[in-house]
C-alpha cells in the first residue's frame, strides 16, 4: 500500500488518529428501522486506549464494525463522519476499505478460535497477513512472524510457529490473533471483548500485553467490553453507551470516582465488588430498549430513578457536566450542574442534533 | 406461592441454624478414559476431593477453565460416574444408587446451566419447559401441574402470560429465570448452579443474583455455585472452594479467603481480578503460562509448575529473583516441548535415525538469561540441560533441572493444612513450620 495516501505520521501526532463525529448506523427491515448507532462522537489519539462500555444491545460492536467498514446489508451508515488521519472513511468504496482494514485499523474479536483458521498453522496465518499488507515472503516473512509471536509473549516461538490453532491454549490463541493483527502494522487496534472468553489469570496476561503494545508501538486502542473492571484497568478515557447513544464520556479516574449520568451510576453500583459482601445488589429496573424511532426524549428515562417530566419531552445532548470540567460530558438533562434545572433543560432543547430526525431509507 | 415449599421451609430454617452437613464428599475421583487395555493415561478431571456442603449455605467453587469444577458439579448430581470415592447426600451414598432409587433421589437435586440458549428447548413453550420435570416424575395431576408452573413463573419474576411463549421471545436474563423455575419445579433442597450468570450483562446479572438470594432465604435452599467470576462468588457465597487441576487447593469462609488468602494459587487468582477502581494500583501477580494437562499432572504439588511462591532449594534461597524467574521460564519451555505430540513424519525420521527438526534451544536460553548476571553453578546446570536437549533427550534435561532446582514442592504432594480457626483448609507445603508462609514470602519478594 502506498503510504503517501495517508498524512505523514508526524503531522498526525497533533490531531486525533480517529475522529468519529455524529455517526449513525441503522439497520432497515420491512417492519422497522433499528438505529443501532445513533449520533455517536468520540476521538482516539495515538498511544491512548479508549474504552467503550455498555450492556449487550447498546451498539458497541456496531460502532466498531462501522469504523472497519464491516456493516453489511440491511445495515448502513446513514449519517455522520469517521475521519481517520484526517481522511473521510464513510464514503469509501470496497477497494478503499481493503487498504484501511488490517494495514491501518486492525481488529481483535472475542472468540480466538473462530477468528483463526483451523487448517492452517499459526505461522501461515501470520505470514498471510504479512504478504498481503507488507509484501513479505519466504524466509523474511517467517523471521518476522517469529518476531511477532515473541512480541506477544509466546515462548519458544520458532517451534510454535508450525503448530495449529488447536495446539494452542485459549490465552495463547488470543495472543496469536493479536500477532496476526499486529503483522499488518496497524496504527489503530480495535479490540471487541478480547478477554471475555478467557480466565482471569489469562485475562491479566492479555491486558498486560495490550498495555505494553500501546506504550511500545504508540498505537491507539479502542477497547470494547461490558466488564467495568477491565475498563478500569486498560482504558485512559471511557465512553459509556446506552441504546445507540453515548451517554457519558470522561477520563477513567473521573468516571469511576465521579460518575454523573444516572445510567453510569447504576451500572457501577450493580457491580458485585462495589456492593457490600452478602448484601442485596443494586440493580437498574427494566431492560435496554431497541432504538427504533428518532430520539425526541431521553431513552434512559423509563428506567431512570431521577427522571422528571421534561425527560419525556426533550432529547438530552452531550454537555460538559459543569463549567470547570473540560473532558467530562454527559447527555442528561440534569447537567450542566452549575445552572438551574430549567436553564439546563432549555440548553438541551435549543441544541438540535441529527438523532432527533428520521433517518433516510 | 406461600404454599409452594411451605412444609419444608420450617425444617430448613432449623437445619441452617445447626449448620448440619447435607452433602459429604470423601475422596471423590472422576477420571475420563484410560480404562481400556490400549488407552493412554486417564484424564484426572477430579482427583481425590473431599469436602462438606452444609445445609442452607452457598458454597462457591472457583477455578480456571479445565480445572474440573463443572465435572465435580456434574458428579455430585450423578450426571457423571465417579471413578472412586463417596458422595453422601443426607447420609445415603449416591454413587451406588441406580434405577428407580436414583430417579427418586434426583428430585432432591437440580441444576441450572450456564447458557440458557442451549439448555432450553427452542421448540417447547416456557410452560412446557417448566412442566417437564413434573411430567417426568409423575407429579400429581395435569391440572395441579399447570397451577404449579404458573406459581413458579411468578416466583422467578416472570408473568403468567409468558406461559405460552417460546424461549426466543425472551432476553438472556429472562431465559435464565426460566431455567431457575424449571430447577425449582420439584422442590429440590440442593441446587448446583453452573456459571448461572456468566453469559449475562452486569445489570441483569445483579438481578439474577438477587433472585437466587431471595429464593434461598425463602425456601432454605443449599447452593453449590460454580463460577469463574470471583467477584460474584465473593458477593453471594458463604464459603468458597478454590480448585486447580482436579484438586481443592483451599476451602474456607468467604471473608477469610478473600481478605487473607493462604494458598499461593488463591493469592494469584485473587490478584488477577480487575478491580473496578482505576486509582487502586495493586500489585498484580501475573501467572506464567497455562495449567498443565490433567492427563499428566505434576508429580508433586499440582500448582508447582506455575507457582510464584514455590519453595526454593536451600542453596538458591538468596538467588536473584530475575535469575530464578529465568530458570522457571526455561523449564516451562522444555515442559511445553515435551507435551507436543510429534507428527508422524517426525517420528519416522526419528526411528530411521535421521536428523529431526532439531532441538535448538540457544535462542530460548539467550532470551531467558540474556543480560542477567547468572551465577556459575546455575549456568553449569543450564548448560548441562542444553546439552541433553541438543541430543534430543528432553526427559534427561528436565530431570537434571528438577534435581538441581526442584524442592519439596515438586517431589511431594502437599497435605491439607488447617489455617486459622475458621475451619479453613489449604493444600500447600508453605504451611509447614519449616518454611516461610505465603504472605510473608509475598511481602519480602517483588512481584511487579
Amino acid at each position: 500500500m502506498s503510504d503517501s495516501q495517508y498524512a505523514p505520521d508526524s503531522r498526525v501526532d497533533e490531531e486525533a488518529l480517529l475522529s468519529v463525529d455524529n455517526l449513525q448506523t441503522a439497520f432497515f427491515t420491512d417492519k422497522e428501522t433499528i438505529r443501532a448507532v445513533d449520533g455517536v462522537s468520540f476521538e482516539i489519539s495515538r498511544g491512548e486506549s479508549v474504552g467503550i462500555v455498555g450492556e449487550s444491545g447498546s451498539g458497541k460492536s456496531v460502532t466498531a464494525r462501522s469504523i472497519m467498514g464491516l456493516v453489511d446489508s440491511p445495515g448502513r451508515i446513514v449519517g455522520g463522519s469517521i475521519q481517520y488521519k484526517g481522511r473521510e472513511l464513510v464514503d469509501n468504496t470496497e477497494k478503499d476499505w481493503q487498504q484501511i482494514r488490517g494495514g491501518e485499523i486492525a481488529m481483535v474479536f472475542q472468540d480466538p478460535l473462530s477468528s483463526l483458521n483451523p487448517v492452517y498453522t499459526v505461522g501461515n496465518q501470520i505470514k498471510e497477513s504479512l504478504r498481503l499488507h507488507q509484501g513479505m515472503r519466504g524466509r523474511e516473512a517467517t523471521q518476522k512472524a517469529i518476531e511477532l509471536l515473541e512480541d506477544v509473549g509466546i515462548p519458544d516461538a520458532p517451534r510454535r510457529i508450525d503448530e495449529y490453532p488447536h495446539q494452542f491454549s485459549g490465552g495463547m490463541r488470543q495472543r496469536a490473533v493479536i500477532a496476526v493483527a499486529l503483522a499488518c502494522d496497524p496504527d489503530l487496534l480495535i479490540c471487541d471483548e478480547p478477554t471475555t472468553a478467557l480466565d482471569v489469570t489469562i485475562q491479566a496476561q492479555i491486558l498486560d500485553l495490550l498495555h505494553e503494545l500501546k506504550e511500545e508501538k504508540n498505537i491507539g486502542i479502542m477497547f470494547i467490553t461490558h466488564d467495568m473492571g477491565v475498563i478500569a484497568e486498560v482504558a485512559d478515557r471511557v465512553n459509556v453507551m446506552y441504546a445507540g447513544e453515548l451517554v457519558e464520556k470522561a477520563p477513567v479516574d473521573e468516571l469511576f470516582s465521579n460518575p454523573k449520568h444516572p445510567y453510569t451510576q447504576g451500572l457501577l453500583e450493580s457491580i458485585p465488588s462495589r456492593n457490600e459482601r452478602g448484601s442485596e445488589l443494586t440493580t437498574i429496573e427494566g431492560e435496554v430498549p431497541t432504538p427504533k424511532e428518532p430520539a425526541t426524549y431521553c431513552r434512559f428515562a423509563p428506567r431512570c430513578p431521577k427522571a422528571f417530566d421534561d425527560c419525556e419531552q426533550v432529547h438530552p445532548v452531550p454537555v460538559a457536566v459543569d463549567e470547570s470540567a473540560d473532558e467530562h460530558e454527559a447527555a442528561c438533562l440534569l447537567y450542566p450542574e452549575d445552572v438551574n434545572q430549567s436553564e439546563a433543560v432549555e440548553l438541551h432543547r435549543s441544541r438540535e442534533d441529527a438523532t432527533e430526525q428520521e433517518v433516510p431509507e | 406461592m406461600t404454599t409452594l415449599y411451605q412444609e419444608r421451609r420450617e425444617d430448613a430454617t432449623v437445619g441452617m441454624q445447626t449448620g448440619e452437613t447435607l452433602v459429604e464428599i470423601d475422596g471423590l475421583k472422576t477420571y475420563y478414559g484410560g480404562s481400556g487395555m490400549f488407552s493412554g493415561k486417564p484424564v484426572k478431571a477430579v482427583d481425590d476431593v473431599s469436602f462438606d456442603v452444609h445445609r442452607g449455605e452457598t458454597l462457591g467453587l472457583v477455578g480456571e477453565s479445565g480445572c474440573g469444577k463443572s465435572t465435580l458439579g456434574r458428579t455430585l448430581m450423578q450426571l457423571e460416574t465417579a471413578t472412586a470415592g463417596d458422595v453422601r447426600y443426607d447420609g445415603t451414598d449416591i454413587t451406588t444408587l441406580s434405577g428407580k432409587n436414583l430417579k427418586e433421589w434426583r428430585q432432591n437435586v437440580q441444576m441450572v446451566f450456564q447458557d440458557p440458549d442451549s439448555s432450553l428447548n427452542t421448540r417447547m413453550t416456557v410452560g412446557e419447559i417448566i412442566m417437564e420435570p413434573l411430567n417426568v416424575h409423575g407429579w400429581k395431576t395435569p391440572q395441579k401441574r399447570r397451577e404449579r408452573v404458573r406459581a413458579l413463573l411468578d416466583i422467578v419474576g416472570l408473568a403468567e402470560e409468558h406461559y405460552y411463549r417460546y424461549p426466543f421471545q425472551f432476553s438472556g436474563g429472562q431465559k435464565q429465570r426460566v431455567g431457575i423455575a424449571r430447577a425449582l419445579a420439584l422442590e429440590p433442597d440442593f441446587l448446583v448452579l453452573d456459571e448461572p450468570v456468566s453469559a449475562l450483562d452486569v445489570s441483569v446479572q445483579a438481578k439474577i443474583l438477587n433472585l437466587l438470594d431471595d429464593l434461598q432465604d425463602e425456601f432454605g435452599l443449599t447452593y453449590l455455585l460454580i463460577a469463574h467470576d470471583l467477584s460474584v462468588v465473593e458477593h453471594i457465597c458463604d464459603r468458597v472452594a478454590v480448585m486447580y487441576l482436579g484438586k481443592i487447593m483451599e476451602i474456607g469462609p468467604v471473608d477469610a479467603i478473600f481478605d487473607d488468602p493462604a494458598n499461593p494459587y488463591t493469592n494469584s487468582l485473587l490478584s488477577a481480578i480487575p478491580e473496578p477502581d482505576p486509582t487502586l494500583k495493586k500489585s498484580r501477580i501475573t501467572l506464567r503460562g497455562t495449567p498443565p494437562s490433567p492427563r499428566d499432572p505434576p508429580a508433586g504439588c499440582v500448582f508447582s509448575t506455575r507457582c510464584p511462591f514455590k519453595i526454593r532449594p536451600e542453596k538458591y534461597e538468596d538467588l536473584d529473583d530475575d535469575v530464578w524467574e529465568a530458570v522457571e521460564v526455561f523449564r516451562e519451555v522444555l515442559r511445553e516441548r515435551s507435551d507436543v505430540t510429534k507428527s508422524v513424519s517426525e517420528r519416522v525420521r526419528e526411528l530411521l535415525g535421521m536428523e529431526t527438526k532439531g532441538m535448538d534451544v540457544d535462542e530460548v536460553v539467550e532470551d531467558a538469561f540474556g543480560g542477567l548476571n547468572t551465577p556459575s553453578d546455575v549456568r553449569q546446570t543450564i548448560d548441562e540441560a542444553v546439552e541433553y536437549v541438543e541430543r534430543d533427550d528432553l526427559a534427561s534435561a528436565q530431570e537434571t533441572l528438577r534435581d538441581e532446582f526442584g524442592s519439596v514442592c515438586e517431589r511431594e504432594q502437599p497435605e491439607q493444612h488447617q489455617v486459622g480457626d475458621t475451619g479453613r483448609v489449604s493444600r500447600c507445603h508453605r504451611h509447614r513450620e519449616e518454611y516461610m508462609d505465603t504472605q510473608e514470602y509475598r511481602a519480602t519478594h517483588d512481584f511487579s
